[in-house]
C-alpha cells in the first residue's frame, strides 16, 4: 500500500539499498547507498536488514505520510521537521497519518537517509532496488507526486536510539590539516614520481563542482608518474578508488561508477573512510592518511563493533521536541492521536497548530 | 598460470595473470571463474577484465587471505583452456549512412572504400574479453590492423543506442544512448541489454561476436 507521497521536486533523492552485486561481468555498476554506514544504521534502528531507503542528496525533500509507521533519519543533518517541528536524527521516529516530513538544505554533509520499518517496497531489478544515476537499471529519482509503497507492519512502539553515531558535524568543522581520511595504496601507486608520492600526503585536496554518485573530481596538485611509466590496460576498479587521467587530477570513483577503468589507480579510500568522504560537499577540503590494508581491515572491524554491537537503547523520548521561548525550555510531546502536548508546571496542555 | 595479487581497495582484489591482452589468458580467467561456483566465501563480485580476475569481498565476513588461498588452490588444478571455444553470436548491422555517421570520414582517413571497411569489419568473429563501460558494452579484441584509427578528438555527447563503433584496435557496441569517443560505423537493432532478464546482457565475457551486414 501507499505509505507516502512526494510533495516537491527534490534535487536528487533516490531509492537505494546495499547495492547491486553479482552483475559486474555484464557491466552493471553496483550503486547502493553512498554513505553505507548511515544507511545501515538507519535500518539497524528499525530492525531492518539492508532494505530500500531514500538517499537524499542536497536536501530539499518534502513528503506526506498516509499511515502510521516507524521511520529513522540518519546521515547529514538537513534540519528534518515533522509538521514544522524539528525532529531528532539517529533514532526511530513514530509517524502518524497525514504527517508532513521536510528536509531543508544540508548543513554538515551531502547525504541523508530516510528509512522505514520493513523498508520501502520497490521492484527489484537484478536483485536490488538501488537507483543508478545514468542507466535505467534500478529504482528512480523521486519527483513531485511520486508515491512510495510498503507492506504495513504492526507498528509496535519499540523505539530505539543509537548510543554512538557518526559525528559528521564534528568532522565538517575540523581544520583541513586534521581532516585526514584513511587511504591505502593502489596497484599503480609505485609508478608515481617520487615528488608526487611525497606531495600527495602533504597536500590539501578540494572537492570540485564536478561530483556526483558516479565520481568526484578533486582539485589540488598535479599528479605525475615516473618517466618510464606507460598507460595501463583497462582493468578492475571499484568505489573509493582514485584514478589519475592525463590531466593529473584525482578522480574518485563512487558507487555508480563502472567496474572497469583505463587510468592508473593510485590510492583508494577504505570501507570506513569512504563513508566520511561520501558526505563531503563541493568546496570542502581534505587530506590523506596512508595506512596499510591490514590496518584498514582492523578499522573496518572496529567500526562494525562500535556501531552495530550493543549500540541501541530504548528511546524513551520519542517524539519529544524542545521549544525555547524567552530563554525558557518547553518540552513538546506527541500522543498517539498526533496531538501535540506541552507540559507546563507538570500539567499537559494540548496545542493547536 | 602465474599471477600477481593487487589490492584495488580494502575489499577488492585483482589476480593479474598477464601484462598484455591475450585471449588465452582471458579464457583461463573465465575457467577459474566457473570453478569458483559453489565456493563458500560469500563473495560480492567476481568478474574478468582483459587479464585479471577481480573479486570483491566483505572484509567483515571474509578474510583477504581466504580469498587468496582459494584462488591459489583453484589455480593449481590443471585446466585445458586452449580448446575452449565460446558461443558465436551474430549481430546484424546496418553499416554507414545515418546508421554509421563516421564511416564516410573513416573511409577518407584510411583511404579505403566504405565497402572495403565493412568487408573487413564483418569478415571475422571477435572475442569478448570483458563487458563494462556501460551495462552490456562488450570489449572486443582483434580489430584488423587495416581499420586502426584514432578516437574522436572530442567525444560525442550522445551516441545512439545500438551503435557499432571502432577505436584504435578495438571494436564495440553501445547498448545504451551515452556519451562516447569511438567512431560509429553502423547500428544494430538487437536489444543488447534487458534489465528484466535474469541474464540481462546479450553478450557475455568469453563469447565470440560476428557482425553481419544487412
Amino acid at each position: 500500500m501507499k505509505i507516502l507521497k512526494v510533495l516537491n521536486n527534490p534535487i536528487f533523492s533516490t531509492i537505494q539499498d546495499a547495492g547491486r552485486y553479482g552483475f559486474e561481468n555484464q557491466g552493471v555498476p553496483n550503486s547502493g547507498a553512498g554513505d553505507i554506514l548511515s544507511y545501515r544504521l538507519g535500518n539497524h534502528l528499525l530492525g531492518n536488514r539492508d532494505v530500500p531507503s531514500v538517499e537524499i542528496i542536497h536536501g530539499n525533500l518534502e513528503v506526506e505520510f498516509y499511515s502510521e509507521c516507524l521511520i529513522s533519519i540518519t546521515g547529514s543533518d538537513m534540519t528534518p521537521k515533522i509538521n514544522s517541528v524539528p525532529v531528532k536524527m539517529w533514532e526511530s521516529i513514530q509517524i502518524y497519518e497525514s504527517d508532513i516530513l521536510t528536509f531543508s538544505t544540508q548543513k554538515n554533509g551531502l547525504r541523508a537517509y530516510l528509512s522505514i520499518k520493513g523498508g520501502f517496497k520497490v521492484k527489484e531489478i537484478m536483485k536490488s532496488s538501488s537507483t543508478h544515476s545514468n542507466f535505467d537499471v534500478g529504482g528512480k529519482k523521486l519527483t513531485i507526486n511520486d508515491f512510495l509503497y510498503w507492506d504495513p507492519e504492526i507498528v509496535n512502539f519499540q523505539n530505539k536510539k543509537l548510543n554512538i553515531c557518526p559525528d559528521y558535524y564534528k568532522f565538517s568543522q575540523l581544520e583541513v590539516s586534521e581532516k585526514k581520511l584513511d587511504v591505502i595504496k593502489g596497484p599503480e601507486y609505485n609508478n608515481l614520481s617520487s615528488t608526487s608520492k611525497k606531495k600527495l600526503l602533504d597536500s590539501k585536496f578540494k572537492i570540485s563542482n564536478r561530483m556526483g554518485r558516479t565520481g568526484v573530481v578533486l582539485d589540488g596538485i598535479k599528479i605525475e608518474f615516473s618517466k618510464n611509466f606507460t598507460d595501463i590496460i583497462s582493468d578492475g576498479t571499484c568505489k573509493g578508488v582514485m584514478q589519475v587521467p592525463k590531466d593529473g587530477k584525482l578522480y574518485v570513483l563512487m558507487e555508480d561508477s563502472q567496474r572497469i577503468g583505463g587510468y592508473p589507480r593510485i590510492l583508494s579510500f577504505t570501507s570506513q573512510s569512504l563513508n566520511y568522504f561520501s558526505q563531503l560537499m563541493p568546496g570542502d577540503s581534505l587530506m590523506f592518511n596512508l595506512i596499510t590494508i591490514e590496518e584498514a581491515h582492523i578499522k573496518a572491524k572496529e567500526m562494525e563493533d562500535n556501531f552495530f554491537r550493543d549500540n541501541l537503547s530504548e528511546n524513551l523520548n520519542m517524539n519529544e521536541f524542545i521549544l525555547t521561548h524567552d530563554n525558557e525550555k518547553f518540552t513538546i510531546k506527541s500522543d498517539k492521536n498526533n496531538n501535540k502536548i506541552i507540559i507546563i508546571d507538570g500539567k499537559p496542555i494540548k496545542l493547536e497548530f | 598460470m602465474k599471477f600477481r595479487i593487487q589490492d584495488i581497495s580494502d575489499s577488492t582484489l585483482a589476480f593479474n595473470f598477464s601484462n598484455s591482452i591475450d585471449e588465452e589468458v582471458n579464457k583461463y580467467i573465465n575457467l577459474l571463474i566457473n570453478s569458483l561456483d559453489g565456493n563458500n566465501l560469500d563473495l560480492l563480485s567476481v568478474y574478468p577484465t582483459y587479464n585479471s580476475l577481480i573479486i570483491t569481498y566483505n572484509p567483515l565476513k571474509t578474510e583477504r587471505i581466504q580469498v587468496i588461498e582459494l584462488i591459489e588452490k583453484l589455480n593449481k588444478a590443471e585446466r585445458n583452456y586452449k580448446k575452449v571455444e565460446g558461443q558465436i553470436l551474430n549481430i546484424p548491422v546496418n553499416y554507414g549512412g545515418k546508421h554509421g555517421e563516421d564511416l564516410e570520414e573513416i573511409s577518407k582517413i584510411l583511404s579505403m572504400s566504405e565497402e572495403q571497411i565493412i568487408d573487413i569489419h564483418s569478415s571475422k568473429s571477435y572475442y569478448v574479453f570483458m563487458v563494462g563501460f556501460s551495462p552490456g558494452f562488450p570489449y572486443l579484441g582483434g580489430l584488423d590492423k587495416r581499420l586502426e584509427c584514432p578516437r574522436l578528438s572530442t567525444p560525442r555527447v550522445e551516441v545512439p543506442a545500438g551503435s557499432v563503433a571502432i577505436a584504435d584496435r578495438q571494436t564495440g557496441i553501445y547498448p545504451f544512448k551515452s556519451s562516447g569517443g569511438w567512431r560509429i560505423i553502423g547500428n544494430t537493432d538487437l536489444k543488447l541489454f534487458d534489465k528484466e532478464n535474469s541474464n540481462p546482457s546479450l553478450i557475455n565475457p568469453g563469447m565470440r561476436v560476428k557482425f553481419t551486414p544487412l
